[in-house]
């Protein structure tokens, strides 16, 4: 197992989007660093690991999920958003209408899964295929700063799986975020008694989920 | 039979095609003799043409009168009736089976060919003399007798072929009967083969039983008996279904904006199937045609994803026939599977993943075990950060893992094993499904863990499952795991 004195953090990722925005390429990218028009369309749900040497203390073991884009698929993969403590919301730069959506996963999201502490999970919003942006309809991808910070994203990165652009800084972003998370969830509680208060920040759970 | 044939279609109007059984037999022989063309065309093509070209020459013959438009009204002489007004056309490429063949092909042109190549106007033969007219009606009457005869020869073929066939499907037949007895598969009497399915309720049930021990043989129906027989099983359980009136509407080029919407989302898939071989535009339109038609029939559905898989499975069956495959498509999905297991909620769809959670606990109850014990683990892990001075406190952590078959299960149901099942093991296991009942579809899951169950029992995290699982899955669809033939015989367990 670990060795001595060495962190050892599992964390499950969750990378929702539309359908066929490229979230099984940005997988495939972080993971294998490998790409290829060419994959299946994700039925149900997929499973990826991600291992990280964070730093010379600390491993970290990241569970992605890759859930499939198409709606009727959400009864059937709510369960695998259960204790994820982080996300990745991908749209495609070249299709308005995936954009449009980002604001109905990132709900969806915040609806079946909130932190310990009742906050909302932290997500990184990714404006994928980046690499065909002329085609795009963002003119000013710039607002997306703004647009972020209204829908509750932790931070946004312009991504392109096929040139492998901005993907790895985009996990960075958001492991750091989890850990800061982690550090403010977990160590607050001396006695780890494992009791969780929701309403720590006076805000009430939206929706408590029973596991 | 032929006989009879011809001269009901000799009744018939001028464009219209060979009634259905006739066209069956046809394309029985094609399958059994090849030399399909050959034997169908002349039949066809002659009865067919004839009524008008009958009125055209005796108009152009100006009531010439030749002797064996006159005869009797038994069948050998109607059918010599049609030969000459056909081959009195072409004098020129007489005996050439080749140059008589070539004509009919060539279809409507050839009409006004034949018209116009009659050669002799009114106004010619009238300046004739008499002994240039008997030349020409005994030219005439030696070239209709030779075509009589060829076409009568080549009925005669058409006629001991299809007896050849009769004479096979019995000796297959026979086998068939041998090998159910000896596996004392239930029935086993009274199964017969045809290739073609028989109409009568009787027949039809012999006929199935043939084709589930056919199934069932070491190497399975031969591969170029499978397209008839899915499209056969696909038409009877789709009967109440009016296919010709919703094959135009479902083809339509029209499209209405929902269309557009699912056009989006079909299009997005096309070049996602996972089949190899499907990266043409061509290939994608006829996939999207077949979704988009697919989508049209049954609103309710719509397009899921996997059916882009299933499409693809099935257009490379039946050889691209879009909508051959678009029945088969509905086969299976609206009268093979469960109702919902691609709609609403997929509700049937978690009815199935559950019952397969069942039977893995029955079939191989060591891997159901470790896989609950993976599964409890990872809902005491997740989300705890632990070093070796703090191990993880289970009791502080409220982790929640599903089961770990249903990541994979899913998929598999959604796209009937094509995604991971190497296409020669997963095409039997349709044959199963559609003959024997959609149960097939959870042994196969089993046969598939029981496969890999070595390997799994080796895991020591869930984690560690769903890789050795898509890796394992990624390895079994190439076929590296072990051969389609080997698959097969674990299924079922």
């Amino acid at each position: 197992m670990a060795a001595q004195g060495k962190k050892e953090h599992l964390y499950k990722i969750l990378v929702i989007g539309d359908l066929g925005t490229g979230k099984t390429s940005i997988i495939k990218r972080y993971v294998h660093q490998f790409f290829s028009p060419h994959y299946r369309a994700t039925i149900g749900v997929d499973f990826a690991l991600k291992v990280l040497n964070w730093d010379n203390s600390t491993t970290i073991r990241l569970q992605l999920w890759d859930i499939a884009g198409q709606e009727r698929f959400g009864n059937m993969t709510r369960v695998y958003y259960k204790e994820a403590v982080g996300a990745f919301v991908v749209f495609d730069v070249t299709r308005l209408s995936t954009f449009e959506a980002v604001q109905m996963w990132k709900a969806d999201l915040d609806n079946k899964v909130l932190l310990p502490n009742g906050k909302a999970i932290p997500a990184v919003l990714l404006a994928n295929k980046c690499d065909l942006a002329s085609e795009g309809f963002l003119g000013n991808i710039n607002q997306l700063d703004d647009y972020c910070r209204e829908k509750g994203f932790h931070a946004w990165f312009e991504t392109s799986a096929k040139e492998n652009i901005g993907i790895e800084e985009a996990a960075r972003s958001l492991v750091a975020k989890i850990l800061e998370n982690d550090e403010t969830i977990d160590h607050p509680q001396p006695d780890g008694d494992g009791i969780r208060v929701g309403e720590e920040d006076g805000r009430a759970p939206k929706k408590t989920k029973c596991c | 039979m032929a006989d009879k044939k011809t001269s009901q279609a000799k009744l018939s109007s001028c464009g219209s095609s060979m009634s259905d059984s006739g066209a069956s037999a046809a394309s029985e022989e094609g399958e059994e003799g090849g030399g399909r063309e050959n034997e169908k065309d002349p039949d066809k093509e002659t009865a067919a043409r004839c009524p008008k070209l009958d009125l055209v020459l005796r108009k152009k013959s100006g009531g010439l009168s030749v002797s064996s438009l006159d005869s009797s009204a038994s069948a050998e002489s109607l059918l010599e009736e049609l030969l000459c007004d056909i081959r009195r056309s072409r004098p020129a490429s007489l005996a050439s089976t080749p140059t008589f063949l070539s004509c009919s092909e060539r279809g409507s042109d050839c009409e006004t060919d034949c018209v116009r190549d009659c050669g002799r106007s009114e106004a010619e033969l009238k300046g004739m003399g008499i002994g240039q007219l008997r030349t020409v009606l005994e030219n005439l009457e030696h070239e209709t007798d030779t075509v009589s005869r060829l076409l009568v020869r080549l009925l005669h073929v058409r006629d001991k072929r299809a007896g050849r066939l009769v004479a096979q499907y019995g000796k297959l037949t026979l086998v068939l009967r041998h090998f159910a007895r000896r596996n004392s598969f239930p029935g086993h009497k009274e199964l017969q083969f045809t290739l073609h399915r028989p109409e009568s309720p009787d027949q039809h049930s012999q006929w199935l039983a043939a084709w589930t021990v056919l199934s069932q043989l070491p190497r399975g129906i031969p591969k170029h008996w499978r397209k008839t027989l899915w499209s056969s099983l696909a038409e009877y359980g789709t009967r109440g279904v009016n296919w010709t009136v919703q094959l135009q509407n479902l083809f339509s080029e029209f499209s209405t904006p929902e269309d557009e919407k699912l056009g989006t989302q079909i299009v997005k898939d096309l070049h996602r199937t996972g089949t190899t071989g499907f990266s043409s535009e061509e290939e994608h339109g006829v996939l999207k045609r077949v979704l988009l038609a697919y989508a049209r029939y049954n609103k309710k559905t719509g397009y899921c994803q996997g059916f882009n898989i299933l499409a693809a499975f099935i257009l490379k069956v039946v050889e691209f026939d879009e909508a051959m495959a678009l029945m088969i498509l509905v086969y299976v999905v609206d009268h093979t599977l469960p109702e919902n297991y691609f709609s609403h909620t997929l509700y049937a769809l978690s009815g199935d993943m559950a019952v397969f959670r069942h039977l893995l606990k029955f079939y191989l109850p060591e891997l159901a075990l470790h896989m609950e014990t993976l599964q409890k683990e990872a809902s005491g892990t997740i989300r705890k950060s632990y070093s070796s001075e703090n191990p993880p406190d289970r009791q502080s952590v409220h982790a929640y893992e599903p089961p770990l078959a249903d990541v994979f299960s899913m998929q598999w149901f959604l796209t009937i094993f094509a995604s991971v099942l190497p296409r020669k093991a997963c095409r039997r296991v349709w044959d199963a499904i559609f003959l024997e009942g959609s149960e097939y579809v959870l042994y196969t899951a089993v046969a598939i863990l029981a496969v890999m169950e070595r390997d799994l029992l080796l895991t020591s995290t869930a984690a560690d499952f769903y890789m050795a699982m898509s890796k394992l899955s990624e390895q079994l669809r190439k076929a590296h795991i072990m051969s389609s033939a080997e698959f097969l015989q674990v299924t079922p367990p």
